[in-house]
Formats: C-alpha cells, sequence, structure tokens
C-alpha cells in the first residue's frame, strides 16, 4: 500500500523551474531516499509534501487519498534548516512540539526521558537551547521529528553536519523506526549512507527525475560496467585496449571501467591472449556514487558536492 | 485543533511571563508609582523629624519688627513642629547690617546660624529684606517668613497713613474663580456639575494610562514582531507550520502575549485596589502624614476609577491585536533584525501621531479634528480613549468607535495574516508592495 504518492508535480519561482513533472509513490514501511546534487529540487520536493509551499499543478495525496491537512499528525518533518527556541530549555522545546502535535502532556513528558536517555542527553534536559553543540541539538531536533510515532517521517538532509559516530547513531535509529514500522523518506548526497539504507531511490537532477526505483534494481538496470582483477605481472599489454573507458591501478589490483556493460567477454579474451596472468576477474556492480556521476554527468551537470 | 492553540497560548504566556522584564513590569511600575505618591509626603514628614533647632538671627535696623516676627514665627505652622520651636530667632547685638555682617557670614558658613536676615532701615519705604544663608532652595521657609514680614511692614505702613487695615482689606479684595466642568451624563440624563480638582485629576489620569496604554501597545507588538522573526530565521517555523494552522498559530500567539500583558494590570489593579483601601494603614506604617490634596485624589480614584478602567481593557485589547498583527506581517516578510527594526520604527509613528498631539488634543477634545481622528483605525485606540477621559463623547459615537475597530481588526488580521502565512516562509529578498498584495489575496 502507498502511504504517499506524488504525481506529475511542477513547482516554478518566477522563471526557475524547480521542480518539473515529479511522479514517485512510497510503499508503507519503506525507506526511501532522495537523491540529487545541490539545488536539485529535492528541499522543493519536500516542502511540496510539506505543503509549506504549494506546487504549480500535480497531487500529493497520502495513504486513502487524504490530503497533507489531514495526515500533519502523523508525520514528522526534519527540515534542512535545523531550528529550535533558542532560549527555551531542552525539555520545554520538545514537549511544545510534542503537543503540537497532539501528544498529550503525560504520554510526551514519559516519551521525552526515553529519547533523551536513548541520545545521551539527559542531564542536558534542563539546559537552555543555546547552550547545545551543534550536533547536540541536532540530536535534539530529531527527537522533535519522531516523538509522535509519526507514521510518515521526512528528513531533509539528516545527515549533514554529523560526525561518522552520530551519522552511525542516525542511521541505526532509522532503521529502528522502520522496524518499528514507520516509514521514511530522505534527501541527501551521501550515497554510502543511501546503500545500506535505502529500498528504493529517487534520483533528481535539474528539477526532473533521472532515475527512480528499487535500490537493486537500479543498479542492475545500470548495468555492469565495472570489473575488478587481481593479476601477477604488468597490465602494459592491454592498457590500450578499446574495450577500456578507464582504469585504476593499484599494482597487483586494478578497478577496470568498461566502454559498455557487454564488454566484459572480449575483454576477458583479451587478457588471455595479451597474456597476463589473470588470478581473480569479478564483475563489479556499480556503486551510486558512481550511478549518481554517471547520471548528472550524462544529463550535462558536473557534481561538485558529492562527497 | 484548539488544543494546539491552547498549547501555543501556554508557550507564548509561559516564555513572557518567565522573562525578568516581565517580572520588573510588575513590581516596579507600582512601586514607582507609589513612590511618585507617597514621597512628598514623605519627605516632608521625613524633614520634620529630622529637624532639629536652627537659628535664625536677625539684624533688625528699623528696631520695631523683631519682637513681632518672633511672635508670629513662635505661632507659624510651617516654623514650628509639635510645639517644639524649629526656626528659633536671636536679634543679633548690634542694629547695623555692615557691622553684623561678616561674624554672621561666617557663622552661616560654619552651621552655627542657619540662616540671617538683614533687614534695613528703609524697608518701609523700598520693601527689601536681604536673607542669607547656605540652602537657599528652602522655599517653603523663605515665603514664610516673607509673608510673616511683608504683614508687620504692612501694619506699620497702615498705622502711619491712618487708614484702617481692616477697611483697606476689604476693599482690596481680589476675585477668585472657581471652575467647573458640566456633563449631561449625570442620573437619570441630568446636567452635572464637578468640580475643578476633579477634571485636572481626569486630565493627570489620562495622561498615566495613555501613556501605559502607548507603552505596552508598542512594546509587545514590537516583542510580536521579534518573536515572528526569530521563529523565521530559526526555521522552526518549517516544523509549527507541519504542525498546526499558520492562522491558529498566529491566533494563538497574540492571545498569549495578550494574555501576558492583561496579568501585568490584574496584578497592578490588585495591588492598587489593596493599597487605596488600606491607605491609611500605609501612612501610618510609614508614619507619614497625608498631605491634604494626596487624600482628595486617592478619594477620587476610588470613586471614578472602574468604568476607565473597562474602556481602558476595551482599548487596549483593540489597539494590542490591530498593532501586532501588523507587527506580525512585518516581522514575516522581513528576514534579519536590521530590516524589521526599520519597518517597525516605521510602523510605530502611527500610534505615536496621538500621543504628539495630545497636549493640542486635550485642549479642544470636541475640535471637528479630533473626533474625526479617533474614528481612524490606526489613532482610535488612544485617541478614543483619551476622549473618553477628557470629556466623556455620546455612547453612540462610542459604540461605534468599537465596532469600526473590530471590524478593522477583523480586516487586517485577515490580510495580515495571509500575509504571515506566505512572508514567514520566504527568505531572501524583501517582496516588493505588489508581492504583498498578491500574498494578501493567496
Amino acid at each position: 500500500m502507498n502511504l504517499l504518492q506524488l504525481e506529475n508535480v511542477h513547482k516554478k519561482f518566477g522563471d526557475f523551474t524547480a521542480v518539473s513533472d515529479i511522479s514517485f509513490s512510497i510503499e508503507k514501511g519503506s525507506v526511501y531516499g532522495l537523491l540529487g546534487p545541490n539545488g536539485a529540487g529535492k528541499t522543493t520536493t519536500l516542502r511540496m509534501i510539506m505543503d509549506i509551499i504549494a506546487p504549480d499543478a500535480g497531487s500529493i495525496t497520502f495513504s486513502g487519498n487524504r490530503q497533507v491537512q489531514d495526515f500533519l499528525d502523523q508525520i514528522g518533518y526534519l527540515p534542512e534548516e535545523r531550528g529550535l527556541y533558542r532560549k527555551m530549555k531542552v525539555r520545554d522545546v520538545i514537549l511544545f512540539i510534542a503537543e503540537l502535535k497532539g501528544l498529550h502532556k503525560q504520554q510526551a513528558l514519559g516519551e521525552i526521558e526515553h529519547w533523551l536517555e536513548k541520545m545521551q542527553l539527559s542531564e542536558w534536559g534542563n539546559k537552555r537551547v543555546d547552550e547545545l553543540s551543534k550536533g547536540m541539538a541536532q540530536k535534539i531536533q530529531f527527537i522533535t521529528t519522531v516523538i509522535h510515532k509519526p507514521e510518515l517521517i521526512i528528513l531533509d538532509e539528516p545527515f549533514s553536519g554529523l560526525d561518522p559516530i552520530n551519522m552511525t547513531l542516525l542511521k541505526d535509529l532509522m532503521l529502528e523506526l522502520r522496524e518499528g514500522g514507520s516509514t521514511i523518506i530522505f534527501s541527501t548526497h551521501v550515497m554510502e549512507q543511501v546503500e545500506k539504507l535505502c529500498d528504493r531511490i529517487c534520483l533528481i537532477h535539474q528539477g526532473k527525475v533521472l532515475l527512480e526505483g528499487e535500490i537493486r534494481a537500479v543498479k542492475r538496470g545500470f548495468g555492469k560496467n565495472s570489473v575488478e582483477i587481481e593479476y601477477i605481472g604488468s597490465l602494459e599489454p592491454i592498457r590500450n585496449s578499446a574495450c577500456i573507458q578507464g582504469i585504476n591501478d593499484f599494482g597487483q589490483y586494478a578497478e577496470i571501467k568498461l566502454r559498455d556493460p557487454e564488454d566484459y567477454r572480449p575483454f576477458l579474451q583479451e587478457l588471455v591472449e595479451k597474456g597476463v596472468d589473470v588470478t581473480r576477474f569479478e564483475l563489479m556492480e556499480p556503486t551510486l556514487h558512481e550511478i549518481f556521476v554517471q547520471s548528472v554527468e550524462a544529463h550535462g551537470g558536473t557534481v561538485q558536492n558529492a562527497e | 485543533m484548539p488544543n494546539k492553540i491552547l498549547t501555543v497560548i501556554k508557550r507564548e504566556y509561559m516564555t513572557r511571563v518567565r522573562t525578568k522584564g516581565f517580572v520588573a513590569s510588575v513590581f516596579l511600575m507600582p512601586m514607582l508609582i507609589c513612590t511618585v505618591i507617597l514621597l512628598p509626603s514623605f519627605m516632608a514628614t521625613m524633614e520634620k523629624k529630622t529637624a532639629s533647632v536652627r537659628r535664625l538671627v536677625v539684624i533688625d535696623e528699623t528696631g520695631d519688627i523683631f519682637p513681632k516676627l518672633k511672635a508670629s514665627v513662635a505661632q507659624h505652622p510651617t516654623l514650628q513642629q509639635k510645639g517644639e520651636l524649629r526656626y528659633q530667632l536671636t536679634r543679633h547685638t548690634s542694629d547695623s547690617i555692615d557691622e553684623a555682617k561678616s561674624e554672621l557670614r561666617q557663622q552661616v558658613a560654619t552651621g552655627e546660624v542657619y540662616a540671617y536676615l538683614a533687614i534695613p532701615k528703609n524697608v518701609f519705604q523700598d520693601g527689601k529684606v536681604r536673607y542669607y544663608a547656605k540652602t537657599i532652595s528652602n522655599v517653603d521657609v523663605q515665603s514664610s517668613l516673607r509673608r510673616l514680614l511683608s504683614e508687620i511692614v504692612r501694619n506699620k505702613r497702615f498705622a502711619e497713613s491712618g487708614y484702617s487695615q481692616l477697611e483697606v482689606k476689604r476693599l482690596m479684595r481680589s476675585v477668585t474663580f472657581d471652575t467647573f466642568a458640566i456633563t449631561g451624563d449625570g442620573e437619570n440624563g441630568e446636567v452635572q456639575v464637578e468640580r475643578k480638582v476633579e477634571t485636572s485629576f481626569q486630565r493627570g489620569r489620562a495622561f498615566l494610562l495613555i501613556f501605559v496604554l502607548y507603552l505596552f501597545i508598542i512594546i509587545y507588538a514590537n516583542s510580536v514582531m521579534q518573536n515572528v522573526l526569530e521563529e523565521k530565521i530559526t526555521r522552526i517555523v518549517e516544523v509549527i507550520v507541519s504542525s498546526i494552522k499558520p492562522y491558529h498559530f498566529l491566533f494563538g500567539k497574540l492571545i498569549g502575549v495578550c494574555a501576558a500583558c492583561l496579568t501585568i494590570f490584574a496584578v497592578w489593579v490588585i495591588f492598587g485596589a489593596v493599597l487605596l483601601n488600606n491607605f491609611n494603614l500605609l501612612l501610618d506604617a510609614f508614619g507619614i502624614d497625608a498631605q491634604q490634596s494626596l487624600l482628595i485624589v486617592i478619594a477620587l480614584i476610588k470613586a471614578s476609577s472602574t468604568n476607565v478602567l473597562i474602556y481602558f481593557l476595551i482599548y487596549f485589547i483593540c489597539g494590542f491585536v490591530f498593532y501586532s498583527t501588523l507587527y506580525a506581517a512585518v516581522g514575516a516578510i522581513c528576514s534579519s533584525n536590521e530590516d524589521a527594526q526599520q519597518f517597525g520604527a516605521l510602523l510605530a509613528i502611527l500610534p505615536s501621531v496621538p500621543v504628539v498631539l495630545m497636549v493640542q488634543l486635550f485642549k479642544m477634545p470636541e475640535a471637528p479634528f479630533a473626533i474625526v481622528l479617533s474614528h481612524i483605525p490606526f489613532f482610535s485606540p488612544i485617541l478614543m480613549f483619551m476622549r473618553i477621559n477628557v470629556l466623556m463623547p455620546p455612547l453612540w459615537e462610542i459604540l461605534l468607535n468599537i465596532l469600526l475597530m473590530c471590524a478593522t481588526v477583523l480586516l487586517v488580521t485577515l490580510i495580515s495574516g495571509k500575509i504571515y502565512r506566505v512572508g514567514i516562509l520566504m527568505y531572501g529578498k524583501r517582496p516588493t508592495l505588489g508581492q504583498l498584495w498578491q500574498w494578501a489575496r493567496y
């Protein structure tokens, strides 16, 4: 069953087309990744889902054909730009947002303790928000996003600004929430996390969908045009082979990118014919990073910020 | 939904009530007013208590005046306290001003003598007496002495000229003016006459209340603007509008802030009522002898303040909602503190207009100019309240005015609410007027 469905959504800001004809749907209980370089239209898409800005055309519906206004309490939204009331105490600010989300006070108070403990922030509960470090404030904001056990969790760039430890913590939490039945959609350009987390992805660039689908299918569809080989001796004989697009040689081991996924047979033959002593030959699935860079570059873009 | 509005109200109210500024305005203001009211009486009492005997030396070149002056001073209420002579007159051994002055000046400088009076021979002709002291700001004492001396000198002149003093006094009596205000709102529509003390009391009260009204509208409307801007800059507003409708949020915010203001007023009114009803206890506790004028003012406040307070509340709520929705829209349009402060200052001109014109308008509360201005919603809260204080307008005019205010508040809330709804999520360049118009129709 689809929890969220976008159909032919368009958004223009003046003459600038931010989002053009985006459609996708998210299955209940899945993790959905919205990928794209900076300025691709990810945040605009998420804001339209939240009805913070209205789409020019197209429809956005929630489970059972409901509009967002009837579904608000079932959504947890972490905006791209984080912010909390700086002068309020941590517990008060979480309680305020929890109550805004329809939680009763008693219920909320219990949840707050549970979450603060989980995030190892219990002793910070009575401090003011502006006394927290940036990382701590991010964790608090994450708590405010999920405290009301929302069906749908929308995270805009959740990993930005986190250190590796907190990134892992966040990733584990997201998986835990999915286990608990939540559906998650998040935007990012950190591909490493996407591969581990997502069931489906949508790659957008300049407001358009380049790729959409189950992560394995996307990879498969992209073809295995990379080969990993281990060898003894030298690769010199095949270095100028017509099949090779790029080569990354480590001495006894090399990653080779082929011009065409189908080239691996002639390439293997060539290796044998030219007498290279190959001890291992393996077709590699492309990494999402490669897919991301290639897709974007294929559409005339450059990726400046794909960590 | 109403639960969520309640949550917003609670937050707005609590965050304001917990600030130091709030506590200060709750307690400092009444203390300040108390001090202003009680200080003159208090000072007077203190002075009387601490006073020791002060020596006044008189050089009397006429040789005639001193005994009479000493007798009058002994009976004068300002110059003596509880039977104990505060100002003790002694005559200088020498009757020549030139001879005595250097010695006396020395004594005044060391504090041995409080002051000395030089009464020259020709005082009956040119009426000039010199008063020398370290402190010459003690106007009370000087004028008392001056009056006593004049009396003595005058009597002497009468005696010499052969006129009867009483006769002359009778002939020279000047006219006095008693001022009355006539209003048509007595019981059963009868004409009512008020004494002047009451109208000048009303004027003072009007100044004070208008000042408070203006200050609170400006300060708290500004604080709404700051608050909206903070929510916009910290982007918490994105979380909020994804939980509650922006209108509901703004509504809750205004109620919360308004409630905080009303709390302050409530504390003041309760404090004031308790104080007024136990005023004598307070005076006794501090051992203050109340001045007569103070007692009259207190009686007046007790008698006539309920109506004024009700009007105050009505016009405060109208003015607050009106201006704070405007300010909220300004906060939503701007993206930085500097921007907002500029716009806020511009907007603050509007409620300032009647305050600037107040003195003029006080003189002519019935002028068509004043009446027309008082029905323009921007000025209504302050100007109409002023008219009510100075010269009660007919009831139909007040009702019409309140109705007009409510209608405008509704309209402004709708338009500002829409601008707020769009502006709060727009960043970067400030919108043009055309864009604002579009937002308002969104």
